[in-house]
């Protein structure tokens, strides 16, 4: 199914009271998640950077994940803030951009998630804060990119002109629902590295997590050339 | 001394094969995956009329659900450039719709729709602009 078409169904329940709104608009961000098909690639591309993270310590690759889809959620409630001017964001111009900037930031956090580990040990405080930061905008940059549309049938459908604050919590909920997937393989992944910390696994799982983020590189780098030529 | 040069040429000698290995794989699984010499081999009519030239062309706009993001803008530009007739394509992401300009006879709107709902995208009903 579409998301036009789960809207169709239970797009009265918009316009309804808040917390039904919301949720129909978190399903949505759900839905949308499902349907696109950039959900796959990208979830193995978290998979791959939260299991890196994770090699180094407990937390970090949680920390990771929910970044991400932090990132996710302002950006979804920021183009929420912005509903009635999203079309800047739609054009094939930005849309060529946006897969130039999504293959060149997952080629680079594949060879984080690659070399990053092998780092020594006191370089990995200095490698904190920037992959919080990388990871809260490649959240940010790839939502930008593929959820502009999505909300947009939403906020049309929800009709939500005369009401801009309920706009904007609808687009909340939309990120919240838009991210879970993500931060539930996120979590996922880590507690699969957790539990393998086995010696021999580290090399493997380093050189996944490199590979994952490299397809999702190519995949993007795919579309630009497309949209270029 | 030597033996441990030696030694060390070897693994040299092995990790240069590997790359070039590696390398060669990449190029070509890049080169199936991107098919750049898909575009230079139309001398066809739509390449033709790409060009210009007059042969009767029509245009059809189909309407598109399902499309989410520029990547999927890409999937659905590339599938419709691929089909033999086809001479432009434009997709617009805000307006969910695909404007195709085709050689008649040698396609058509519900070939093009066909092609469209294979990737998994909705198509509604195609809307043509003008014909023969």
């Amino acid at each position: 199914m579409t998301l036009e078409e789960f809207l169709r169904q239970f797009g009265p329940g918009l316009s309804a009271g808040p917390l039904l709104a919301m949720g129909v608009a978190l399903l949505g961000g759900i839905v949308a998640s499902a349907v696109c098909p950039c959900t796959l690639p990208m979830g193995l591309g978290m998979a791959g950077v939260v299991g890196s993270y994770e090699e180094q310590s407990r937390r970090r690759g949680f920390i990771i994940a929910s970044a991400f889809f932090a990132g996710i959620v302002v950006n979804l409630t920021m183009l929420g803030l912005l509903a009635g001017r999203l079309g800047g964001v739609l054009t094939e111009t930005f849309g060529k951009y946006w897969t130039l900037a999504m293959a060149v930031l997952s080629l680079l956090a594949g060879g984080l998630a690659f070399y990053g580990p092998r780092l020594g040990v006191d370089k990995l405080a200095s490698l904190r804060k920037p992959g919080i930061a990388g990871a809260f905008g490649y959240g940010f940059i790839f939502s930008l990119g593929t959820s502009a549309a999505p909300l947009l049938v939403l906020l049309t459908i929800a009709a939500v002109q005369a009401k801009p604050l309920h706009g904007l919590l609808l687009a909340m909920a939309f990120g919240i629902g838009r991210g879970l997937p993500f931060l539930l393989v996120g979590l996922f992944a880590g507690a699969v590295v957790r539990f393998t910390r086995v010696g021999r696994w580290r090399r493997a799982i380093q050189y996944a997590s490199g590979l994952a983020l490299l397809f999702v590189g190519v995949y993007y780098a795919r579309a630009f050339v497309i949209l270029a030529g | 001394m030597e033996s441990v040069d030696r030694a060390t040429n070897k693994k040299l000698r092995t990790a240069a094969w590997l790359l070039t290995a590696i390398v060669a794989a990449g190029a070509i699984a890049l080169g199936a995956y991107f098919r750049p010499w898909d575009k230079v081999a139309r001398h066809d009519e739509a390449g033709a009329a790409r060009n210009g030239e007059t042969i009767p062309t029509a245009v059809v706009t189909i309407p598109i659900e399902g499309m989410t993001c520029a990547s999927c803008v890409a999937s659905v530009k590339r599938a419709v450039t691929a089909l033999e007739g086809v001479a432009q394509v434009d997709v617009d992401l805000a307006e969910k719709r695909a404007r195709v300009r085709y050689v008649e006879g040698k396609t058509s709107a519900e070939s093009i729709s066909k092609a469209i709902s294979e990737l998994g995208y909705k198509p509604g009903t195609p809307v043509l602009e003008r014909g023969g």
